[in-house]
């Protein structure tokens, strides 16, 4: 009896019944899912490189952004004597009197900080905030003691201007919103 | 180009004309028969994405069972997969002879094995095989000679 080859026993050898429908079915599954992508041959999604477009972008924006606010930062700290803006730190040119003052403060109290937004018409008062300070004949002008320097080197002006940094002390209650100033420490 | 229902037709069309040229060729290599169906359904999903486009009929089956190759070896190459049990284990129709003669094939190496398959089963030439395993016709010219000279000895016949 002739021995069988290797073709007819492998002929006998049967993939299952539904593979075909099985296969079939698992394309048409693909295709929908390659139709809603809007996938086609040469532009199957990188989604790695995109990924690391998108990272690149990401990591660009941040850094502009960080610079942005650097900049924004040196401006504000050195750049403000020429605006109405007013400076860091200061809220609505009332410095809380309550507060004990911080030990480089020395002797110098001060309760009226800000820059000036609005000067009256006859040049006595001004608003730092929502704080309208009037002086009159009586407030002093200049930080005074052993060791200050010069009056004339001191950076305080009588004339009170839009836009001028100011700092000054009033035994006024600056709650009322309108104080008289007993003391002007720098105007510039 | 195609576009994508020309593809799905294609492929469709695959899959009925070489499923089973597909799964023999995997299972030369895996020896399984799941596995091989798996494989099998692998390479028309990479049929189906990758659209290739053929010279003929003939060409577009070369390009199948190159894949196929491909994906075995890949499987092959996995650590879970070589642990698992080699022998057939679907082989309820064959008659013993049969039985015997499968199971000496497959426990040829595989690098005679699947030249053995390719020639015997699907009829392809030495330059074919050759192209299709990326080696010389004279290399499979000896690989067809050695595992034919093997089987001679264990099933006593000079056929494959």
């Amino acid at each position: 009896m002739k021995k069988p080859g290797y073709k007819e026993a492998l002929s006998k050898l049967k993939m299952s019944e539904d593979f075909r429908e099985r296969t079939i079915a698992m394309l048409e599954r693909e295709q929908h899912k390659m139709e809603a992508d809007g996938t086609l041959k040469g532009e199957i999604r990188m989604n790695t490189v995109n990924t690391t477009k998108k990272n690149k972008w990401a990591a660009w924006s941040v850094g502009v952004a960080a610079c942005a606010v650097l900049a924004a930062g040196i401006v504000a700290w050195g750049g403000n004597d020429g605006g109405n803006v007013p400076a860091p730190g200061t809220n609505n040119g009332v410095v809380d009197s309550q507060q004990p003052a911080p030990p480089s403060s020395g002797k110098a109290v001060v309760n009226i900080d800000g820059v000036i937004e609005e000067v009256a018409a006859d040049g006595k008062s001004f608003r730092v905030g929502d704080l309208w300070v009037s002086v009159t004949d009586e407030t002093e002008y200049g930080i005074p003691g052993p060791n200050a320097p010069e009056a004339s080197e001191q950076l305080v002006s009588k004339e009170f201007k839009v836009g001028n940094a100011v700092s000054g002390f009033t035994s006024d209650d600056v709650a009322s919103g309108k104080v008289t100033a007993q003391r002007i420490y720098n105007n510039f | 180009m195609q576009d994508l229902s020309e593809r799905g037709e294609a492929a469709r069309n695959a899959v009925i004309n070489y499923s089973d040229n597909l799964v023999k060729v995997a299972f030369s290599y895996l020896k399984n028969m799941s596995d091989a169906e798996e494989v099998a359904q692998d390479v028309f999903l990479a049929y189906l994405q990758s659209a290739p486009v053929f010279a003929s009929g003939e060409h577009e089956k070369a390009w199948l069972i190159r894949t196929t190759i491909n994906k075995c070896k890949n499987r092959l190459k996995s650590g879970w997969f070589r642990r698992r049990a080699a022998m057939p284990d679907n082989l309820g129709e064959l008659t013993r002879d049969e039985h015997t003669v499968l199971q000496e094939v497959m426990s040829l190496d595989v690098k005679y094995r699947v030249p053995i398959h390719l020639h015997y089963y699907e009829g392809y030439s030495l330059e074919e095989i050759a192209d299709m395993l990326h080696s010389k016709p004279a290399t499979v010219g000896t690989w067809l000679a050695r595992g034919r000279k093997m089987l001679r000895s264990v099933i006593g016949g000079g056929q494959a």
